[in-house]
């Protein structure tokens, strides 16, 4: 197991390596550069050229990605095109914020989908089932934005209960309660998209096992239901879950822009949007990098939890 | 079963859909007003009755209040604090509450001292003498003086400066100053602490209007330490504690909003209001939040529909329509064979319905204007107002006088991002094609148009041009010596009489002789189409009737904030 797990590891650098050239390349290779954004159009193309030279672009493609990647290597990020600021500071201001809105709304929505999910693949066909696999579809397939401003106009602006938006109230000391106040309307809209699509997953791979040998069996020898569910179905039903989470992690880290734009939530799902239409070459690249490392990291520790909850599987 | 759930399910959608568009309970339906009014309201008289009636000095109308707190929204986050490397039009909004410039503009476009008290020029047009005023204080108490202003100057024609404002006057010694050969800029002079002179090599008209605007003056005393290469990365960038307008800095929230105090010792008097809150929202946003009373005023949120408008009819708040500061344009590719012939460009013209347009896409808020100067500029020549009418059949004619291929395939470009440019594309090429000219739709996003463009490689194409300046010149967009990549002529258009006019207008300092000159140089535009003048979108402002004084015109609403009140 150690041995597999330092292989992974050492394989994941020249890949980190290879997302990075290529990621570079594509930037570049995106219509339109970042001083053509900035420079007043009454200013005339002189301007244009002496920040162009100012921020080195004028420079071939492979000379300036040598240099971004020794600066990144020593552990300097670069400063964004946009307004000079250091692109680990725009980033790390917002890494706290964007994590405890998709963690909140991760750990909520996986505590809703595994009971859902249960119930419904038990009482398939049945009432029950039919009301939660119709939530689960509305909920799978409205909009963010649309769930979003329903519920700011129906919860904080009708009947007065909670901000409209932003993380604290403006002007105000901060404070945990405000802070609360402030989580419930985002991280219920996104728990309210996620929980759906979990509830699906778990359904089915419930569903799946309840009609294996083992169930049969376990139900054959007298074992009460509850026991049947909880103990044997359950353990291998909710397997699938450690692969949702593999792919929720980069999430974490990565925002949701919709959601954050609406609840004006100073995340990372902005941030990028924000770097993609001013060409923000180095804020972009940091963040496509850091995605990677954790797309690959949480790929790693999926790996590794199903080896634990599966002894089945085994890694060489 | 299924039925029912639908049931269910048209229910939610209904109650939901009632909570989002319905006007508040016990609203008498008298006032939910549709916008038909507003928009016969014009630009530069747009202000609203109770504003109006309270435009008195503060200290003689005993009812205004001290303190509170007013929430403002603006659409963007700021991108830096130091004016002179903002991008976005709402960190520009922010920069001139926190900087202050040697003048600054009125509500009706005039100029009017702001740092200096006055200024003279000398009668050839040539020598302007800023005097300041002795009791501008930046933040940190330290006195405002001459030296702040020409180190500003010497900053932004610095060789190393990479701003996104430039200073583009004909100062004299700039080229000596670029080169290395002197310290400073030589007609850059400290008379004495309360007086700069600024000397220019030939007359230039705009300069004034260019102070007015661009140079906002910076404190030198905490900024002259840092080389101007890495100006940008200034501390003052992050957190602007050394301004000098009428409020200060005190802390910015990540994407969230900007705080700020009010300034007690700013020169025009301290602001009635205690604190100031930015907020960064969108429309739709914004729009709940007036509704929950957590918005007291907004400017410039984007594009609102007819029924967000309506919508805020019903609430506490006016809804004031402003002539907005962009100008959307169809660009013709004016150095194409086919394009040649003034007649194919009065054609393209006559074919489109502006108004019905404006209608369509706008609720009707936006002007029209055929050449260059907006209605409400006082060089707006009224002749050229019937200029350019909605006319198919004249514009047949006229393709058909100019022989145009009717064959021909020629492409119209737009940028993605402002949805009513987007849709306005269809409706042109509809009536284009509706008097026989073939056109194909091509869209992509800004920059990469922009790049198409500098290349030349585009027939029509739209975009819209900023007024950064109310000047009425128009050299950088029209003149035959700025075609890329000396300037913006990216229509690449070529006139002999209008480079006349346009130089004359230039070198002619007094207003009333400048006059003529613009109103021909009008006639010239509208006769020639470089360029055809889709809509000037308003923006829709919008001001909760409890902030007095907030007065939103042209450029801005901003200009009085130190007169605003709170009256709850």
């Amino acid at each position: 197991m150690a041995t597999y797990l330092i292989r992974r590891l050492l394989f994941a650098i020249p890949v980190l390596f290879l997302i990075s050239i290529i990621s570079y390349v594509l930037i570049d290779a995106m219509p339109g550069d970042p001083v053509s954004m900035m420079i007043d159009p009454t200013d005339g193309l002189q301007a244009q050229e002496i920040r162009r030279e100012a921020l080195g672009l004028n420079q071939p493609i492979h000379i300036r990605y040598v240099k971004w990647l020794g600066e990144v290597l020593r552990g300097n990020l670069g400063y964004s095109l946009v307004n000079s600021w250091p692109v680990a500071q725009r980033i790390g201001e917002r890494i706290i914020p964007t994590v405890t809105l998709m963690g909140l709304a991760l750990i909520i929505s996986l505590l809703m989908a595994i009971p859902i999910g249960i119930i419904t693949a038990i009482k398939k066909n049945t009432f029950i089932d039919y009301i939660m696999t119709f939530f689960a579809f509305v909920g799978v397939s409205t909009p963010t934005f649309f769930v979003g401003l329903g519920a700011i106009f129906l919860i904080a602006v009708k009947l007065d209960l909670l901000p409209t938006s932003m993380m604290q109230t403006p002007g105000g000391e901060f404070s945990i309660w405000d802070r609360v106040q402030h989580l419930i309307l985002p991280v219920s809209v996104l728990a309210f998209h996620q929980v759906a699509v979990y509830t699906r997953h778990i359904r089915s791979s419930v569903l799946e096992e309840l009609g294996k040998d083992y169930v049969r069996t376990a139900r054959g020898k007298g074992l009460k239901e509850r026991l049947v569910i909880l103990r044997h179905v359950m353990r291998n039903g909710l397997t699938p879950v450690i692969s949702l989470l593999g792919v929720q992690i980069p999430h974490l880290f990565s925002g949701a822009v919709i959601t954050e734009q609406i609840f004006v939530w100073p995340g990372i799902g902005r941030l990028t949007v924000e770097s993609v239409s001013l060409r923000d070459y180095p804020v972009l690249m940091a963040i496509i990098m850091i995605t990677a490392l954790l797309v690959l990291v949480s790929n790693l520790l999926a790996d590794v939890a199903y080896a634990v909850v599966d002894p089945r599987i085994r890694y060489k | 079963m299924k039925s029912q759930l639908y049931k269910v399910f048209a229910t939610l959608m209904v109650v939901v859909f009632l909570a989002t568009a319905c006007a508040p309970a016990g609203t008498p339906a008298a006032e939910s007003q549709p916008a038909a009014t507003l928009a016969a309201v014009l630009p530069a008289t747009a202000v609203p009755e109770a504003t109006k009636s309270a435009d008195v000095q503060p200290t003689e109308a005993p009812e205004v209040k001290q303190g509170g707190t007013v929430n403002l929204a603006i659409s963007n986050a700021p991108d830096t604090f130091i004016p002179q490397y903002t991008l976005g039009a709402y960190s520009r909004f922010l920069d001139s509450l926190l900087f202050v410039r040697l003048l600054r503009y009125n509500e009706d476009t005039s100029l009017m001292p702001w740092l200096a008290e006055s200024y003279d020029v000398s009668d050839d047009g040539t020598v302007f003498t800023f005097h300041l005023r002795s009791d501008a204080k930046w933040h940190d108490g330290e006195p405002i003086t001459a030296e702040d202003v020409a180190w500003t100057y010497n900053f932004m024609l610095h060789k190393d400066y990479a701003g996104t404002r430039q200073l583009e006057a004909p100062i004299v010694g700039i080229e000596d100053y670029r080169a290395g050969k002197t310290d400073s800029v030589s007609g850059i002079k400290v008379l004495d602490p309360q007086t700069v002179q600024i000397t220019l090599t030939e007359p230039n008209a705009p300069f004034l209007e260019l102070v007015a605007q661009q140079v906002w003056i910076l404190p030198k005393h905490v900024m002259q330490d840092t080389p101007v290469a890495e100006m940008d990365k200034h501390w003052m960038s992050q957190t602007p504690t050394v301004g000098s307008g009428p409020i200060k800095f005190v802390k910015y929230e990540t994407d969230q909003y900007v705080e700020f105090v009010r300034n007690e010792d700013y020169f025009l008097g301290a602001p009635n209001i205690e604190k100031f809150i930015f907020k960064i929202v969108k429309a739709d946003v914004a729009l709940a939040q007036f509704e929950k009373g957590e918005l007291d005023a907004t400017t410039k949120v984007g594009t609102m529909s007819s029924d967000q408008i309506e919508k805020l009819q019903t609430l506490d708040v006016s809804v004031v329509p402003v002539a907005g500061t962009a100008v959307q344009v169809l660009a013709i590719n004016n150095s194409r064979e086919y394009f040649k012939d003034k007649r194919v460009r009065q054609a393209i013209a006559h074919a489109i319905d502006r108004k019905a347009m404006i209608d369509a896409l706008l609720d009707g808020y936006a002007l029209m204007q055929n050449a260059s100067i907006p209605e409400f500029s006082p060089y707006f020549n009224p002749e050229t107002k019937d200029m350019l009418e909605y006319n198919p059949e004249k514009a047949r004619a006229l393709l058909e006088e100019a022989g145009w291929d009717f064959n021909r395939e020629i492409v119209l470009n737009f940028p993605t991002g402002n949805v009513t440019r987007e849709r306005s594309a269809p409706i042109i090429q509809q009536y284009l094609n509706a008097v026989g000219m073939k056109v194909k739709l091509e869209s992509s996003d800004f920059t990469a148009m922009r790049q198409r463009i500098d290349k030349n490689e585009l027939d029509l194409w739209l975009v819209g041009s900023s007024y950064v300046v109310f000047d009425p010149d128009v050299k950088s967009i029209f003149h035959t010596d700025s075609m890329p990549p000396n300037g913006w002529n990216s229509w690449m258009f070529s006139n002999p009489e209008a480079d006349r006019l346009i130089m004359e207008g230039l070198r002619n300092v007094d207003p009333e002789k400048r006059k003529p000159i613009y109103m021909e140089l009008q006639k010239v535009i509208a006769e020639e189409v470089p360029i055809v003048y889709l809509y000037y979108p308003m923006e829709i402002n919008v001001v909760a009737n409890r902030l007095k004084n907030a007065n939103p015109v042209p450029v801005g609403m901003e200009w009085n904030i130190h007169e605003w009140y709170l009256d709850e």
